[in-house]
């Protein structure tokens, strides 16, 4: 060990270095602890497969729904937010169009895209024409 | 006869923890990404039900509410989401689209992404949105 003499007293020259583990461990800890999983979730759309044949549905099996801003058309009938999983699930046929206007918000359309799941409908969405 | 005494001194050698703590923070630090969507303050829609979506293959896409783009953390236009949806669809054949947007963003701006993608064939896709549930764990923290 080299030691250096200032004022007759010999002082060590080394770099405490003991306690630098416990630093790193303590930045570790601090990582891990603030460290949150970006768990992801979300709606999974069913799309068509590149094997799926193209089945030709007439306009009599579909029903219609128009968003707006601020509401549902269901085949030319307005649904507010309440009511609206009822309405969808009392639809009887398994193909639904939906259009949607321009400058509706996607928060929008997403509460009623999230409703379908549970109708087990088909649905197609573009915009209104 | 005299024994001799024997002094033993029992060192656990600790000078190489510090180089292993360093280590395992600078591999921590290296693996971990960041979320793209704090960075951009999106604020994620919210639905009635939702499903884990598997982080295999995915291509994630970042709408924001004024309708930009993001990939990987840089704005890029349609066109140039679609060119690198392509290469990406070309290594990954059960790639999936992940649209992260903001309950702001015009649906306009989806519909676009989405059919831009679609014109060189199917595509499987998935909309980023949380629950209520999610919503209010997420404001305890």
């Amino acid at each position: 060990m080299k030691r250096l003499k200032i004022g007759g007293k010999r002082v060590s020259t080394e770099i405490p270095t003991s306690s630098q583990s416990d630093i790193a461990f303590l930045l570790i800890i601090f990582f891990v602890i603030t460290t949150s999983f970006a768990l992801k979730t979300g709606l999974k759309l069913d799309m068509p497969k590149k094997t799926d044949t193209v089945k030709t549905v007439s306009m009599e099996q579909i029903d219609k729904v128009l968003i707006t801003q601020d509401t549902y058309l269901i085949n030319g009938k307005k649904t507010g937010m309440q009511g609206l999983a009822d309405a969808i699930l009392a639809l009887n046929r398994p193909n639904l169009l939906i259009e949607v206007r321009k400058g509706v918000k996607y928060q929008h359309v997403l509460d009623f895209i999230g409703l379908i799941p549970a109708s087990g409908a088909n649905i197609s969405v573009r915009m209104e024409k | 006869m005299k024994l001799r005494k024997v002094v033993s001194h029992i060192n656990i050698p600790v000078a190489a923890m510090s180089d292993i703590a360093f280590l395992l923070l600078i591999f921590l630090m290296v693996v971990s990404a960041l979320d793209q969507s704090q960075k951009l303050k999106l604020n994620v829609p919210t639905v009635v039900h939702t499903s884990s979506i598997s982080q295999d293959q995915v291509f994630t896409v970042f709408v924001d509410k004024d309708g930009f783009y993001y990939y990987k953390g840089e704005e890029k236009d349609v066109n140039e989401i679609s060119f690198l949806y392509d290469k990406h669809a070309s290594l990954f054949p059960d790639a999936i689209l992940q649209v992260v947007g903001d309950v702001d963003t015009e649906y306009d701006v989806i519909d676009l992404l989405l059919n831009t993608l679609r014109k060189n064939g199917p595509i499987d896709a998935a909309f980023i949105a949380k629950t209520k549930k999610d919503e209010e764990a997420a404001d305890e923290h």
